[in-house]
């Protein structure tokens, strides 16, 4: 069960969000139903047929019969939200047959799913020529692509960067291109994080800087990538754009079983592509793990992750020499709730695993730290956490959310988690000490 | 100046004019650096760049600043969070307050989660702080201390609002709750608090006390008041005069009669009897200055100089003046004003007079009687002149007799609810049923169907509703007539916002 906070956090926008608490009056709802695996509901909605609004509560996963193409809609948040606030509304304890349908042909998906998975990992016929072949080119296009970059931050460092700043977006927006159509398109996200950089403020010509020589040491294990160990290839490959195929990391023997806690959800958007990260950590091995997707157009994905809950599944890991991002293996089961694990009080240790990571795979744009001992503090206009040993550091959070932390560590520690961007740390969930249930969560605010 | 800076100052004016300087730490990252080919300067420098920023991510270590932030106290649980949450997210205002009170009333403070969103309402809304000021705790003064935005509940909070903290060190919106509490409990200290304040404070402040005073006034006031008639503030005389028009037997009071008194005339004519005329004065007095009536009207109003006159002594002389001076109530002397060359002057005047001095027989008055139509006078202005509890029977008229749609139902609502104070009590059992007869009929018959607003005015008219009649508000609409059904989500609404109300005491 979630609370109406984690409910809300679920929203794919705050429209959805507010249309939903509308939605709250039990008087719109003909039918109102749950038990273990399920809660369901008919709703009034301005048709003659009310809405069949279904959630699977392991996951959780919404269904509903309304023509909306948010995910989830407004009824199943409502029919969420209901259930929180208002239990003894919900009379029926049988599951109806459109209900149990929906339920059955899910397991039926999903197992169907891992047949033809297993069946494909079985009997694959590899032409190892041609596929050998086809890797040859696309390596050729992605080093000419990176010779390309070489020049053009030679060029730019020999002429002088001042003049970065007054550059249009056309010039960031055909540098990226140029990669991309290298097919080196995390060469191409590098130079857009180039161009944030550069329009960082003061001090940007150090941040561009530091971003350039990063930049220009990637490209130059590029062109060395026969040279370089296994897993720190696959490391350099990915970071400059040609990921593992899925199928290929899942036949992987990187795998770990374990009771996952959700520490924290981030959402970008960049031209209309959404991108989620879904941080786990695992209780009993200690590994943290990245799930990453994507979803084009709207924030729409399938599989829901609340910050706080805990799931039990498998994970397999993309092969790196700092292992950490990875792929579901087999369906997630809910699992009992309990506070996050370790207790870091100091940026001083906290700090720690990202220097590790780093020296690993100097690449990484993001590494998750939680830190137990973090007090929200505002200094100027500056958000920081402020740790046991009195070092803070600077937050990336909207002001509504920094005045939500503020307000709730009133000058107390709180357990923050949340990405670590290299100097600014964005944090996605907040704990009071000793609770299990996230007292906060990155709030979402959509154009 | 860091390696990466000095390297970066090369970057910037570019490596074919400023050639950089290289660093040589010591130790295993030196080592390395030492091992970058120089025979590309562009290619060494970016790499040198690439290695120290590198390393200066993983070493990085955030600064040590300053001392702590104050800590303060623990969070008040409420079983309530998620019902509070949704009010203050888009409730009514009405609603807000009667959470804050509900609040209050157990002798809690809002959870800590929600201060920001409900300092935030109380930035937008003046009309919430009183309640709300009530209900944010420490933890409440702590964070609005640290924005400017809510500096009006910056300082002290103390549960007591009489404490003298709240005097010496609150905002000012808390000062003026402090004095208003004081004079209800001890008139005249908070008179020598307000005297004190009137050699200190800025414009704004004395303005503000000298109008707190309007709680229990009395002739003891008389002095103080007298004394701000010349004080350098406009705001402030402007509110003594006002203040003083109210006190029938202050010397202000009875130098306004004494005015007015000289424009009446009585005749004694044959089978008339004694006829009563009334004439504007024919030439500023100079002796009227102190008491802020001005000689020069201002510009655009359409009114000639010697009603400017009349206008500004009628609306200082007490309403009781007119009755005694002329032997008529308060109905005959609106018929006698009809009737006047001044007619205009005489209405307006009275009609401002009424608004500060809230006679119930004079709203009733003009309640009763056919005002000419832009007139300067609306029937709501009256209604605001009557205590809350007298304006439901009008108000239940006004529904009733609306047929010939002059305005629309939703206005007449709105008009209504915007003249009663937060706090007001709910409309009687009685009347809230027959208004709920009234309003079914009119939206299921489709007669409202162009009436928009009326949408968004049966759910502020939900939150006036006595928890007898929420069953009768909630349930029983039949909208199956199409012109109904755009009512259907504003009735959800009133079901959402009577459920909440009910939570709320429960």
């Amino acid at each position: 069960m979630l609370t109406a906070e984690q409910i809300l956090a679920l929203s794919p926008d705050d429209s959805s969000a507010k249309a939903a608490r509308g939605l709250l009056a039990p008087a719109k709802w003909p039918t109102l139903g749950h038990d273990e695996a399920a809660i369901w509901g008919e709703c009034q909605g301005s048709g003659s047929k009310p809405y069949q609004v279904i959630i699977d509560i392991s996951g959780p996963s919404f269904k509903c019969g309304c023509p909306s193409r948010k995910f989830p809609c407004k009824h199943g948040l409502a029919l969420y939200l209901l259930l929180a606030q208002k239990q003894s509304a919900f009379t029926a304890n049988t599951q109806p047959a459109w209900v149990n349908e929906w339920l059955s042909a899910r397991q039926q998906r999903s197992e169907k799913q891992a047949e033809k998975k297993a069946a494909q990992a079985e009997a694959k016929p590899v032409d190892e020529a041609a596929v050998a072949k086809r890797e040859a080119k696309r390596l050729d296009r992605m080093l000419g692509g990176a010779r390309d970059l070489e020049r053009w931050l030679a060029d730019l460092v020999r002429q002088g960067i001042a003049d970065l700043p007054a550059k249009p977006v056309t010039y960031w927006r055909e540098a990226a291109a140029r990669l991309v159509d290298a097919q080196a398109t995390g060469l191409a996200a590098w130079v857009r994080q180039l161009e944030g950089a550069v329009s960082s403020g003061e001090g940007w010509q150090e941040r561009a800087l530091m971003q350039m020589g990063r930049m220009q040491l990637l490209t130059d294990a590029l062109q060395r990538l026969d040279s370089l160990p296994e897993p720190l290839r696959q490391d350099v490959r990915s970071s400059a754009g040609w990921t593992a195929d899925k199928d290929e990391v899942l036949a992987g023997n990187d795998r770990v079983a374990d009771t996952w806690h959700v520490l924290g959800v981030s959402y970008d958007e960049n031209d209309k592509l959404w991108e989620r990260r879904v941080w786990l950590h695992g209780i009993t091995t200690g590994r943290d793990a990245l799930m990453l997707d994507f979803s084009h157009g709207g924030r729409r994905f399938d599989q829901v992750f609340v910050a706080g809950t805990r799931l039990k599944t498998t994970l397999c890991f993309f092969p790196s020499a700092a292992p950490l991002r990875a792929l579901l293996v087999d369906a997630p089961v809910e699992a009992p709730s309990g506070k996050p694990s370790e207790s870091v009080l100091t940026w001083d240790r906290a700090l720690d695993s990202v220097a590790s990571a780093l020296a690993r795979q100097p690449w990484f744009q993001r590494l998750p730290v939680l830190l137990h001992h973090a007090t929200p503090v505002l200094r100027g206009r500056q958000w920081l956490a402020r740790d046991a040993d009195g070092r803070e550091a600077p937050l990336r959070v909207s002001d509504d959310d920094g005045w939500q932390l503020l307000a709730l560590g009133g000058g107390h520690p709180l357990t923050l988690f949340g990405e670590w961007h290299g100097v600014l740390w964005r944090p996605l969930a907040a704990w009071h000490p000793n609770e299990e249930t996230p007292c906060w969560t990155e709030v979402l605010t959509v154009a | 100046m860091s390696a990466l800076a000095s390297l970066a100052t090369s970057a910037l004016l570019g490596t074919a004019r400023h050639p950089p300087e290289w660093p040589a730490p010591e130790g295993p990252v030196g080592d390395l650096l030492r091992r970058i080919p120089r025979d590309s300067v562009e290619k060494a420098l970016l790499q040198t760049a690439g290695v120290i920023g590198t390393c200066q991510l993983a070493g990085l270590l955030p600064a040590q600043v300053g001392s702590a932030p104050a800590p303060s106290e623990s969070s008040p649980q409420d079983v309530r969070m998620d019902l509070l949450a949704a009010i203050l997210a888009d409730g009514p205002e009405r609603l807000q307050v009667e959470a804050f009170q509900a609040i209050a009333s157990v002798g809690k403070n809002l959870p800590h989660r929600l201060l920001p969103k409900a300092l935030e309402c109380g930035r937008r809304s003046t009309a919430l702080r009183p309640s709300l000021l009530a209900v944010l705790g420490l933890r409440g003064a702590w964070l609005a201390a640290q924005n400017d935005a809510w500096a009006y509940a910056a300082g002290v909070v103390s549960r007591d609002i009489l404490s003298d903290e709240v005097w010496q060190i609150g905002s000012l919106d808390q000062r003026r709750l402090y004095l208003t509490a004081l004079r209800a409990t001890d008139a005249a200290q908070a008179r020598e608090l307000c005297l004190a304040a009137m050699s200190t404070e800025g414009a704004k402040e004395r303005t503000a006390f000298i109008e707190c005073l309007a709680t229990g006034l009395t002739l003891d006031d008389q002095d103080l008041l007298e004394a701000t008639l010349t004080d350098k503030s406009k705001e402030a005389r402007q509110v003594a005069a006002r203040l003083l028009s109210t006190l029938p037997d202050s010397r202000f009071a009875q130098r306004m009669a004494a005015r007015a008194a000289l424009c009446l005339k009585s005749e004694k004519k044959l089978l008339r009897g004694t006829v009563i005329t009334l004439e504007a004065p024919a030439a500023y007095d100079a002796a009227w200055k102190p008491d802020l009536i001005e000689e020069a009207k201002p510009k655009g109003l359409s009114m000639g100089e010697r009603a400017w006159w009349l206008f500004q002594i009628v609306r200082q002389v007490p309403l009781r003046w007119w009755e005694t001076q002329t032997g008529m109530s308060p109905v005959e002397c609106l018929a006698w004003a009809q009737k006047s060359d001044w007619k205009d002057v005489l209405l307006q005047g009275w009609a401002e007079a009424q608004a500060v001095q809230r006679r119930g027989e004079w709203a009733e008055a003009f309640l009763s009687t056919t005002l000419p139509p832009n007139g300067p006078l609306t029937v709501f202005d009256l209604l605001e002149t009557l205590p809350p509890a007298m304006r439901e029977p009008h108000f239940l008229k006004l529904l009733t007799d609306n047929n010939s749609n002059v305005v629309a139902f939703s206005t007449v609502i709105d008009r209504f609810i915007k003249g009663l104070p937060f706090g007001a009590p709910m409309l009687s059992t009685a009347v809230a049923a027959k208004v709920i007869k009234i309003l079914k009929q009119r939206i299921q018959s489709g007669e409202a169907r162009y009436d928009w607003q009326l949408r968004a005015s049966l759910v502020e008219l939900a939150c006036l509703m006595p928890q007898a009649a929420f069953n009768d508000f909630a349930n029983g609409w039949d909208l199956t007539k199409e012109e109904a059904q755009p009512f259907a989500e504003a009735v959800a609404r009133v079901g959402l916002v009577l459920d909440q109300r009910r939570q709320l005491v429960s």
